[in-house]
């Protein structure tokens, strides 16, 4: 990067620490990638700036020279409007004269971050410095983005996803996936049980699907895009199979779940389940998960951890029986069981496949299964003839594809 | 070797479409595993798993026939059979590539994943004992994925393969998790009723007309599942009381509940073939139990003939200690066979015999002395045969030839014709087939008499015998056709084909009286044997007088043979009788 060389001087922002500083990539409007140093939230942002006036003997006259640590949201199709949810300056001299290469160091203290970094198909948040030479004319300006992570707590609550779906004497089959919040390098576990099958399937996928919904209002935009085509079943199953999931998040390139960032955007993640049969007809069952982003840990000295790793998850896949954890990694996930629900709570969750998108939102809101558990609820077979079963395994919804 | 070449081939241009795809996908493996390869060579890991996976991806095609996606296998796995060795060695050295296991699970479809995971899995086990369990419980676990048929098929075999030696095959767990003979067996089960349903399922894809062509690809594809219980036997640890406890319970359920015919035939007969005889005889009530519950359309006598016949070969080898006396082997199978035949009321007659001949078999091989045994076997025959309403044997089917087997065994094995005079059902069974082959079982049973000099000691054995025998000793309705014959052949100048008497084989023709002399001198040679003992002249002038009555029977065209041995015998005797001593008793 090299500063505006029009008018003599040339600006350079350099970060205290950024040789050890951790990077992450970013893509830009254009769609190429930018590897950035990365910050978190409450961290101080701290450096240099350095202006070098070109010819050397040439006077620069200046109004004032200042820094700004910024953070906004861009909707692209909106320009005008920028919106600027951080905004924070600090002045580096005032009104002056410079005549040579000047070095004037910044500091923004445990400054405040509170949304992640996102660049998206319609709207991108970005923090960024700004620096300000202010002139008569037209003022210098240089910019340097900084990447944003947003670090979350494994929720206390994260129960199992499961449901039966279907279409009547047709397809009846139950799927569970093991959580339904995953943080970004989680595995998602879980289970394809086929209760009826009267189609000749071909194969069976899990797709995985990043809806950016941008704005508000009459303008907002929905832009999809499919991230991740996972085949989990070739060929036909007949009734009483049961198709393992084992899919690693580490393998795509994904963001955690941001819910109505500044009233402005939100990004959603689904679990798209597709089935196809012989004649190419699609059935599918979305579902919506939660990604949150954990912080680094450290991988634990055992030499076959990550083999533990890859089968546990699968061990915890085995539902129908509680399953007596063995491991210490089942242990400490199996801490974070909820318990079993009243009735009613159950009936509730039947009949929301109607609202299949919302009905997994946020743990407040759903009630909680019992991982594991094969229980069908007594509301069950009113919502399978309810009208709004047979929509909730469509056929070829055009958005995905 | 693995292929048995098939009798009808294939239409044309299917068989060239066939070759064409074949050679199709062998050339994009034959590139993509010289990537490969040079990419191990330049350690570059990550590339060279690229490529494997591109190699694997032609696996994934609907489009060969088994025959051709077998080809296609055994090239592709060989090939993986180099990035193995090349990750053991990597292993070995101690440059461990960090969560191999997971990476290769990145994969997006789940054919070349799956062997990946399978090739990893493997190499991991090799490189250290612990987790094996885990490792060999999830690869088993996870192939559920590929549900099509012929793929599941060849995927569930690479595992087989690939784990042939890294079973635990001990009885207590060496290490955590490392094992032992029951997470062997457990994951060998799993792995064979997954694979006989898959094989099971290949029955009833497609369309009705093609039956019969994916039935014969079911055959060629029976060892796939075979392996399984291949493998089972080669467990060392497996004694004979967790094969009867665990293994063959598991083994039968499947077999017994996939309802399919050319399973069970196939896996019941794979059963008796690969463990040995000493467990199927500590195991044959649950083993014939299972027979009794078989799909109707199952051969079940191919069955247990096979298994009475090793049993039997089992129990007269040399060096074996025998059948064990608590065991009831013949009544075991009398009453199985008796089961049989009554679930099975279409069951052929020559089906019937042949089961019963193995009995025969049986008893004749390990229970020599007890002649009750094979009357038995007769008398069940018999009546067996009066049940399905046989009458007329005819001369060329194959209930003909099934009797004549049967007749012949209690013959050759005891070498003994005087025995075969005291069972009382021989001589009705005999008696049901039609004169040709009727005369070519006496005749057998009268040389076998010669070859082994069995003496005929009693005027009342010998009536017996001729009795037995009476279609060689007494022919009134071929006397009377000859009789017939000569009489037009000599009215006819020149002599009238037309009946085939003259050269034919009619009676009366040349072939005719050749046969006739053959049988007779038989007839006549076999009565040297009539020998009481040494001192018993009163008895041996009854035997002579018994046989000269009997054999007048015969008429003209048969004394001429017969009647001078009598003569004979007649003035041997005479001769001892005047020279009052007893002469030396010599066997002619």
């Amino acid at each position: 990067f090299f500063g505006l060389v029009s008018q003599g001087a040339e600006i350079d922002i350099v970060l205290d620490g950024q040789e050890s500083r951790k990077t992450a990539e970013l893509k830009l409007e254009d769609g190429r990638k930018e590897r950035l140093p990365l910050y978190y939230d409450g961290e101080t942002v701290s450096g240099k700036v350095n202006i070098l006036v070109k010819k050397s003997g040439t006077k620069l006259e200046h109004q004032g020279i200042k820094i700004e640590f910024v953070g906004q949201i861009d909707l692209y199709f909106d320009r005008g409007n920028r919106h600027e949810f951080v905004s924070m300056v600090r002045e580096l001299a005032r009104p002056g004269i410079l005549t040579q290469g000047v070095c004037y160091g910044f500091e923004f203290v445990n400054v405040e971050k509170p949304y992640e970094s996102y660049s998206g198909a319609n709207v991108r948040l970005r923090y960024y410095l700004r620096v300000t030479v202010v002139k008569r004319l037209s003022d210098l300006v240089k910019e340097q983005d900084i990447c944003v992570h947003t670090l979350a707590q494994y929720p206390d609550l994260n129960s199992s996803i499961k449901m039966e779906v279907g279409i009547e004497d047709c397809l009846h089959i139950e799927f569970e996936y093991n959580k339904s919040k995953y943080h970004l390098k989680d595995v998602i576990v879980g289970k394809i049980f086929f209760l009826l099958v009267r189609i000749k399937i071909r194969h069976m996928e899990v797709q995985i699907i990043r809806r950016e919904l941008a704005g508000s209002g009459p303008a907002a935009l929905n832009e999809s895009e499919t991230l991740a085509k996972f085949e989990i079943m070739d060929g036909a199953p007949v009734r009483g199979e049961s198709i393992p999931i084992r899919l690693f998040l580490s393998g795509y390139d994904l963001t955690p779940s941001m819910r109505d960032v500044n009233k402005k955007f939100s990004v959603k993640y689904y679990l798209n389940l597709v089935l196809v049969d012989e004649e190419e007809r699609r059935y599918f069952k979305q579902q919506e998960i939660t990604l949150f982003r954990r912080a680094e840990k450290r991988r634990r000295p055992i030499a076959n951890s990550y083999i533990e790793q890859a089968i546990f998850h699968h061990r915890t896949a085995q539902f129908g029986q509680q399953q007596q954890p063995t491991t210490r990694a089942q242990q400490q996930q199996s801490q974070a069981t909820p318990p079993l629900t009243t009735p009613e709570d159950a009936a509730a969750a039947a009949i929301s496949p109607g609202r299949h998108g919302d009905a997994n939102n946020s743990a407040a809101d759903s009630p909680e299964l019992e991982s594991g558990s094969t229980h069908v609820s007594p509301a069950l077979p009113a919502a399978r003839s309810a009208p709004g079963i047979k929509d909730v395994l469509g056929e070829d919804d055009d958005d995905n594809y | 070797l693995f292929w048995q070449t098939r009798s009808q081939d294939m239409s044309g241009p299917v068989t060239e479409d066939q070759e064409k795809l074949l050679d199709e996908a062998l050339s994009v493996v034959k590139l993509q595993a010289f990537q490969m390869k040079r990419c191990l060579d330049k350690a570059k890991l990550m590339d060279a798993l690229k490529h494997a996976s591109n190699m694997l991806g032609e696996l994934r095609t609907s489009l060969l026939s088994p025959k051709s996606y077998y080809e296609l296998y055994m090239l592709i796995t060989d090939e993986m059979r180099h990035l193995e060795l090349y990750l053991l060695d990597e292993f070995q050295k101690g440059r461990r590539v960090q969560d191999l296991y997971e990476l290769v699970q990145y994969a997006g479809n789940i054919i070349p994943r799956l062997y990946l995971l399978i090739t990893v899995g493997v190499v991991y086990i090799k490189c250290s004992e612990i987790s094996r369990k885990d490792i060999l419980k999830d690869l088993v676990e996870m192939c559920r994925g590929v549900q099509h048929p012929l793929r599941g098929l060849f995927l569930r075999n690479y595992l087989l393969q690939c784990t042939k030696n890294v079973l635990p095959d001990c009885v207590e767990e060496e290490q955590e998790d490392s094992g032992s003979v029951s997470d062997s067996i457990d994951f060998v089960l799993l792995n064979f009723s997954e694979m006989n349903k898959l094989w099971v399922r290949m029955q009833h894809q497609g369309h009705t007309r093609e039956r019969d062509r994916r039935e014969q690809e079911r055959r060629e594809l029976k060892l796939l599942v075979g392996t399984n219980l291949v493998r089972l036997s080669q467990l060392d640890t497996i004694d004979v009381q967790r094969y009867r406890s665990v293994v063959l319970p598991a083994v039968l359920e499947q077999v017994v509940n996939c309802r399919d015919a050319l399973s069970q035939d196939y896996v019941m007969e794979c059963i008796i073939q690969v463990f040995p005889d000493e467990y199927h005889l500590a195991t044959l009530q649950d083993f014939l139990q299972a027979c009794a519950e078989l799909n109707p359309a199952v051969p079940v006598k191919n069955i247990l003939i096979s298994l009475i016949n090793r049993l039997s070969a089992f129990a007269t080898r040399d060096g074996s200690n025998g059948i064990p006396s608590d065991i009831p082997l013949f009544d075991f199978f009398s009453e199985q066979i008796a089961k049989i035949i009554e679930n099975k009321p279409d069951l052929s007659p020559e089906d019937l015999v042949s089961l019963q001949a193995a009995l025969t078999g049986l008893a004749l091989g390990v229970y020599k002395d007890r002649e009750d045994y094979v009357d038995k076997v007769l008398e069940t025959t018999n009546s067996g045969l009066d049940k399905l309403g046989v009458e007329h044997i005819n001369d060329h089917s194959n209930l003909s030839r099934e009797l004549m087997k049967l007749l012949k065994l209690p013959i050759d094995l005891w070498n003994d014709a005087l025995v075969l005079l005291r069972l009382r059902h021989y001589s009705p069974l005999l008696q049901r087939l039609d004169s040709p082959t009727k005369k070519s079982v006496s005749a057998y049973l009268l040389q076998n008499m010669l070859n082994n000099g069995t003496l005929v000691p009693s005027s009342e054995q010998v009536e017996q015998l001729l009795d037995l025998v009476r279609c060689l000793v007494a022919d009134p309705g071929a006397d009377a056709a000859a009789a017939a014959a000569d009489a037009t052949a000599t009215n006819s100048l020149g002599g009238d084909p037309g009946d085939g008497s003259a050269n034919g084989a009619g009676p009366g023709s040349e072939a005719d009286n050749e046969d006739l002399a053959e049988e007779q001198s038989l007839l006549g040679r076999v009565v040297h044997l009539f020998s009481t003992g040494p001192d018993l002249l009163d008895e041996q002038f009854g035997v002579l007088k018994t046989a000269r009555r009997i054999l007048a029977t015969g008429g003209g065209r048969r004394v001429k043979y017969t009647l001078p041995p009598v003569v004979y015998q007649a003035y041997q005797l005479a001769i001892r009788c005047a020279a009052g001593d007893p002469l030396p008793y010599r066997k002619l």
